[in-house]
């Protein structure tokens, strides 16, 4: 009985995977179809698209403004993330769970919601649509994913180590980078990954902000509704393979302590 | 000459008042122990002295200078914490020196520095060890050696040996003490363990409710405790309810015991150690009781006595003493006026 039970739920849960990322499989080896056509049999493999995918100026600057942005958005978010965790770690002050709960909305939100928010407020600033906005449209969401990451291991952090700094002789500041820093370097290292992929693959809040210029995910976009070219099973199986590395390593990272 | 002082501190988390109008003077090369139950300040009391706490009033003098607002980094004290705190991404080596950069010493005078501390605490062969590889032991070891190494007028120690095993925190008491002769540093230890206490500290300051109740060396401590509290804390001690009817004596049982005390209320309460609680032979003068259980417990036996009243008493002997009474016998005690106390109920 047991033995039939945890057959039916291994069996569901493999289904389920199986549902799940058969598509991506089936995308990766249609990228190496030599065939303008995606379907089966395969008669010959060839690298053809992915040579293509290299000579596309529009989809090479994609790639490089996707780049642009996550990378920007990603330090600010770390500027911005890092002292406010550590500001949210170690003092009570009015306010603050509320605060807790008002950063995590923009990963709570649809990012729909964000998008069209930030569409309208924008240019009250006299923020146009452009990268700029993209990149603050980023930055809100990443603040976020940075906080709550860095936040756990503060709190993971015995609070002794700090004092103990400080007892031989540190500054606050001298304490921080020599102490703290050191040993909250791998949930960093672990956010900023996790940070770049979620940049690299935001559409609904880019979609509001963009101008002309096209990150990845919207010039991806863009090219399926000219209908699907092998061209894109290409380009996706490259994205699928950065980021699930990137992923992969932010996991293992914030596992360390 | 005092090392440090701490006057006329206060100090209220909220609504508790934790330090209440503190007074202590902390003697160069002392080792002074702060001893009480868990919450009754004395951790507070060290904090304020190291700079993690600041009083809501009062002074905190070092070497005569005002001390007391100045944060933990610009006050020469250090502080060997109870869990250690060394620095896990540092190895032993680097966690000793940490200290020494912060006072910008040459490298070759920190590399020297750092090799004294590993050979004083005799972790020569730890030294590129990261902390998570070593015991709880050794990572104390490096703990104090990392406090000391700057030199601190005076060392903190916040319940150092509290994670060790029972065995480890003897050595460690008398490695300790050991460290104190050769350093001829002020320490200023704070324990709950009054054993602890009695086995390394020149003098002992008794803290309950935020207040020192009394302060003196182990012996005087022990066998002349000057309040309730004391008494209670320190030892095995018997506290027994007694009827105080005019200043030169005290009554227990209808028998009135010849005593000159302080005590102007009617009842106050009696003190003796169990092991100057002594049999006497019976007259109609003595204080009756009965053998309740004889328990053996290695070196000393001990008497669980009740008088005629229901009070229990109990008695220590040595274990070389010939057992000869049996559980149920009847037994005269003596109370030696010489060591009892009579303290306020």
């Amino acid at each position: 009985m047991k033995k039939i039970r945890a057959f039916i739920i291994s069996f569901s849960a493999f289904s389920v995977l199986w549902f799940l990322y058969f598509p991506i499989l089936i995308i990766i080896w249609f990228s190496f179809n030599k065939e303008s056509v995606s379907s089966f049999p395969i008669e010959h493999y060839s690298l053809d698209w992915y040579v293509k995918l290299f000579h596309n100026k529009s989809m090479m600057q994609a790639v490089r403004i996707s780049f642009f942005i996550a990378i920007s958005s990603t330090i600010a978010a770390l500027i911005i993330g890092i002292p406010s965790a550590y500001a949210l770690h170690k003092y009570n002050y009015f306010g603050k769970n509320l605060l807790l709960k008002v950063i995590l909305l923009p990963i709570t939100l649809p990012g729909i919601v964000t998008g069209v928010a930030m569409l309208s407020f924008f240019p009250m600033l006299g923020i146009p649509l452009s990268l700029t906005a993209v990149l603050i449209g980023h930055t809100t969401f990443l603040i976020a994913i940075m906080i709550t990451q860095i936040l756990a291991r503060f709190k993971k952090l015995d609070p002794y180590l700090e004092m103990a700094a400080f007892d031989l002789g540190a500054s606050p500041l001298q304490a921080f980078f020599k102490v703290i820093l050191p040993n909250i370097k791998t949930a960093i290292i672990g956010a900023v990954l996790l940070s770049l992929v979620l940049s690299m693959d935001e559409i609904p809040v880019t979609f509001f902000l963009i101008s002309r210029e096209n990150t990845l995910p919207i010039e991806i976009y863009g090219m399926m509704r000219r209908g699907i070219t092998p061209e894109v099973n290409a380009v996706a199986t490259l994205v699928f393979l950065v980021s699930s590395t990137a992923i992969f390593m932010s996991l293992k990272f914030n596992k360390e302590n | 000459m005092s090392k440090l002082e701490l006057k006329a501190i206060n100090k209220s988390f909220g609504s508790s008042h934790i330090v209440n109008n503190l007074d202590l003077q902390i003697m160069d090369g002392e080792f002074l122990t702060i001893l009480g139950p868990s919450g009754c300040g004395k951790t507070t009391t060290l904090r304020m002295i190291a700079g993690f706490e600041m009083p809501d009033s009062g002074q905190v003098l070092l070497s005569n200078q005002d001390i007391t607002h100045l944060p933990p980094y610009k006050r020469n004290v250090n502080t060997v914490f109870q869990n250690y705190a060394l620095f896990p991404h540092l190895n032993v080596e680097e966690n000793i020196a940490f200290g020494l950069h912060q006072l910008k010493m040459s490298k070759s005078e920190i590399n020297k520095r750092v090799d004294e501390m590993l050979e004083l605490v005799q972790m020569e062969a730890f030294k590129t060890r990261k902390p998570f590889e070593m015991s709880g032991g050794q990572q104390q070891r490096v703990a104090i050696a990392r406090a000391i190494a700057p030199d601190p007028e005076i060392l903190l120690l916040d319940e150092p040996l509290g994670a060790l095993d029972l065995k480890l925190r003897k050595q460690m008491q008398f490695e300790l003490k050991q460290l104190h002769k050769d350093l001829n540093k002020t320490f200023v230890y704070v324990t709950h363990d009054q054993e602890e206490a009695l086995t390394m500290s020149d003098r002992i300051a008794v803290m309950n409710q935020g207040i020192i109740e009394q302060l003196s060396d182990s012996q005087t401590l022990y066998n002349h405790p000057k309040t309730k509290f004391v008494a209670g804390f320190i030892g095995e001690a018997n506290l027994i309810p007694v009827k105080t009817e005019n200043k030169s004596s005290f009554t227990f049982e209808d028998k009135t015991f010849d005593f000159n005390h302080e005590i102007s209320s009617a009842t106050a309460i009696l003190f003796i150690r169990p092991e100057n609680v002594s049999f006497d032979s019976v007259t109609n003068i003595s204080l009756i009781a009965t053998i309740e259980d004889v328990i053996f417990v290695g070196n000393h036996r001990k008497y669980k006595l009740v008088t005629a009243s229901g009070q229990k008493i109990i008695k220590t002997e040595d274990s070389s003493v010939a057992l000869t009474k049996i559980i149920g016998q009847s037994v005269a005690i003596y109370l030696s006026p010489n060591l009892i106390q009579i303290y306020n109920s």
